[in-house]
């Protein structure tokens, strides 16, 4: 009696893992595990507790940033501009506390970064919602023009240490448990916070419906034009937070940074097994892409391969994730045939 | 469109007359179309057929760094001049090659494996620049002969003959778009991939033709810029993509594929180009510069939606007026 009580008790809690875990985050993890143990064991000052930590604050800005492209692309689309609006907000609210000389406190900081970075996702999703511009060309140059109005406009000038806020210095120092960084809690919570949304509520399942298909969703009665607005604002804000932690760890606001390393997001939340196509995905996967987008990335050196392959590595891995996934999606229409 | 040209062509002329009504001004708007214009060749094909291709400007660099490299290697102090010139146009058959191997790995992925065409050419726009980086570890090739240079730099009765082989290449793409069986295929496929599939043309070989078409000018247009620049770097024009989207749509290729004249994309080079070089004379900050292009591309697109739906209404309007009048 007791023993099969026990039994359905661990069949219980496999499910339930298997239920949190999909197939695709399931292979990611793996993938994580076995990258580590390699690097680990051609390089083994990589086996550390520091690792892990350094691991989790460098993936902080790329993977909040991965929230609001993740949402896009669940949605069916690609924000080519997500880069441009991170260091739009980062470095605008940087300039905003340096002109009014404020130093504390950081939470107005994140909300000015915040409304900035919202705003511009508001203008994103009129480009698309009103003006049906195909969303690849309306965020890439919505981002060029975002680049051009900061530089223009806002300013080209670095803002040193030396300027910055001892606000955002105090969050790049904050850590607790010994070496963990304060802003890994952000991520985490911003996580939690999206999934929640996606799961639970009709704007997160109108997200996945518009994915699926547009025109399902719209017969089915989903606002699409409300959705759009709803989604592009909310992934501006989330770049926006982005960027203001990017400015205030790297301790430097520097309006050139960032663009240029779109790819690197988009190919977490692939790696993250989000579909390509949309209408798939999760927020445990995009976390898990980064973290081995971020590994790739960033330990191709220690594993001793020389920093000239970085950008062939990284394409390869980008195309063999999507290679994948389309090989995946083929056949099971095939089977469905 | 012409008309267009001829009011931005009359505001610079009338601005700064010193600077820009002289033939020096002239020529480098001439040799400027020409590199730019192979490029948005390359990306007019493609968006035809109701695609993108991201990576033509890092394949265009890589296979501009091949062909230095090979000449590097053959030409010495010893080699006369024909043999230059012979071999250039093995560059030329190079170019080729990297151009069908780039488009049949963008369309391998794309008709094969079903990808979107962005995030393919994404990827393969990172490997192109990937594999410049591994030859040239980020540096700048220098030191191309006399004879090259002279092709980016020579006139033919007055005209630069960067240009004069454009026009060439233009004229080839103009014959395969508007005159063979596959560019009538190409502009169906692009308006409708259903109905082309159930007509009996092979949507894949159509995807694989295109792709390539458009990797090998892309390959062509990084010889010219070789031969311009008299160098070969891995980041050359990075916001050129943009550029060629730009011209693309100001040619009136819709995004939603189907249509498509290449005259026209001559025309919509010709004025991006005086746009620019005029901005320059004007002394407009670069910045604002960078983003004027993106910020037409919008505003184009946006008015064309405007459009659009007012000639809608108008339609619905008339065929509810007969409703009634029946």
């Amino acid at each position: 009696m007791n023993s099969s009580q026990n039994a359905s008790g661990t069949k219980f809690s496999l499910k339930s893992l298997s239920r949190i875990f999909s197939g695709s985050e399931q292979i990611l993890i793996v993938c994580i595990v076995a990258l580590c143990a390699l690097i680990a064991i051609i390089n083994p000052i990589f086996f550390s507790m520091d690792t892990v930590f350094d691991m989790l604050r460098t993936s902080v800005v790329v993977g909040i940033i991965a929230i609001g492209v993740g949402l896009v692309m669940i949605n069916g689309g690609v924000d080519l501009s997500c880069m441009s609006i991170a260091i739009f907000a980062g470095y605008t609210s940087t300039r905003i506390f340096v002109a009014l000389d404020l130093q504390e406190p950081m939470i107005l900081m994140f909300l000015i970064g915040i409304a900035i970075g919202a705003s511009l996702g508001f203008l994103n999703a009129v480009f698309i919602a009103f003006f049906k511009i195909p969303i690849f060309i309306a965020t890439l140059g919505a981002g060029v023009i975002y680049q051009g109005i900061m530089l223009q406009f806002i300013g080209h000038i670095y803002v040193t240490p030396a300027h910055m806020p001892s606000g955002a210095l105090a969050l790049a120092d904050n850590t607790v448990l010994g070496g963990l960084h304060v802003s890994v809690f952000i991520l985490i919570s911003l996580l939690v916070l999206t999934h929640l949304l996606l799961r639970y509520t009709m704007v997160g399942r109108g997200i996945f419906a518009m994915g699926g298909s547009l025109i399902s969703a719209q017969r089915a009665g989903y606002n699409v034009k409300r959705l759009n607005i709803m989604l592009y604002t909310f992934a501006g804000a989330m770049y926006a937070i982005g960027g203001v932690i990017h400015v205030s760890v790297t301790r430097f606001a520097d309006p050139s940074q960032l663009v240029g390393t779109e790819l690197v997001v988009v190919s977490s939340v692939v790696l993250g097994g989000v579909s390509i196509v949309g209408g798939r995905g999760s927020m445990l996967g995009v976390f898990l892409g980064t973290l081995l987008t971020i590994l790739i990335r960033n330990n191709l050196v220690l594993m001793g391969v020389s920093s000239d392959w970085q950008a062939f590595v990284f394409g390869l891995v980008l195309i063999c994730a999507i290679s994948l996934q389309a090989y995946q999606r083929n056949r099971a229409q095939k089977k469905l045939a | 469109m012409l008309l267009v040209g001829a009011i931005i062509f009359a505001i610079m002329a009338i601005t700064r007359p010193t600077v820009f009504l002289t033939p020096l001004s002239m020529r480098a708007i001439l040799v400027q179309v020409s590199d730019v214009g192979l490029l948005a060749l390359a990306m007019a094909v493609v968006m035809i057929s109701r695609g993108v291709n991201f990576s033509i400007v890092n394949l265009a660099n890589l296979s501009a760094i091949i062909c230095a490299m090979i000449i590097r290697a053959l030409v010495t102090d010893v080699t006369t001049s024909l043999q230059v010139y012979l071999i250039l146009l093995m560059c030329v058959g190079v170019c080729i090659v990297i151009g069908l191997i780039g488009g049949t790995v963008n369309s391998f992925l794309i008709a094969n494996l079903k990808v979107p065409e962005i995030l393919t050419t994404l990827g393969t726009m990172n490997l192109f620049l990937g594999i410049s980086m591994i030859i040239t570890g980020g540096r700048a090739i220098f030191g191309i002969p006399q004879e090259v240079a002279h092709i980016g730099s020579g006139n033919i009765l007055g005209i630069p003959i960067p240009f004069i082989i454009f026009i060439a290449v233009g004229a080839i793409v103009y014959l395969i778009v508007h005159k063979t069986p596959y560019g009538s295929q190409l502009k169906l496929f692009g308006a409708n991939r259903n109905a082309t599939l159930y007509s009996g043309i092979n949507n894949k070989v159509v995807i694989y033709k295109t792709y390539i078409l458009s990797c090998v000018l892309a390959a062509f247009a990084g010889l010219m810029i070789l031969a311009r620049t008299n160098a070969a770097t891995v980041d050359f024009g990075a916001p050129l993509v943009l550029n060629t989207l730009l011209i693309g749509v100001l040619s009136g290729i819709k995004p939603s594929g189907g249509v498509g004249n290449v005259i026209n994309i001559f025309l919509a080079m010709l004025v991006i180009q005086l746009l620019n070089t005029g901005l320059t004379l004007l002394r407009i900050s670069g910045f604002v510069r960078e983003m004027i292009p993106a910020l037409l591309l919008v505003s184009i697109l946006s008015l064309e939606y405007l459009i659009q739906v007012r000639n809608e209404r108008k339609l619905n309007r008339i065929a509810s007026g007969k409703g009634k009048a029946a």
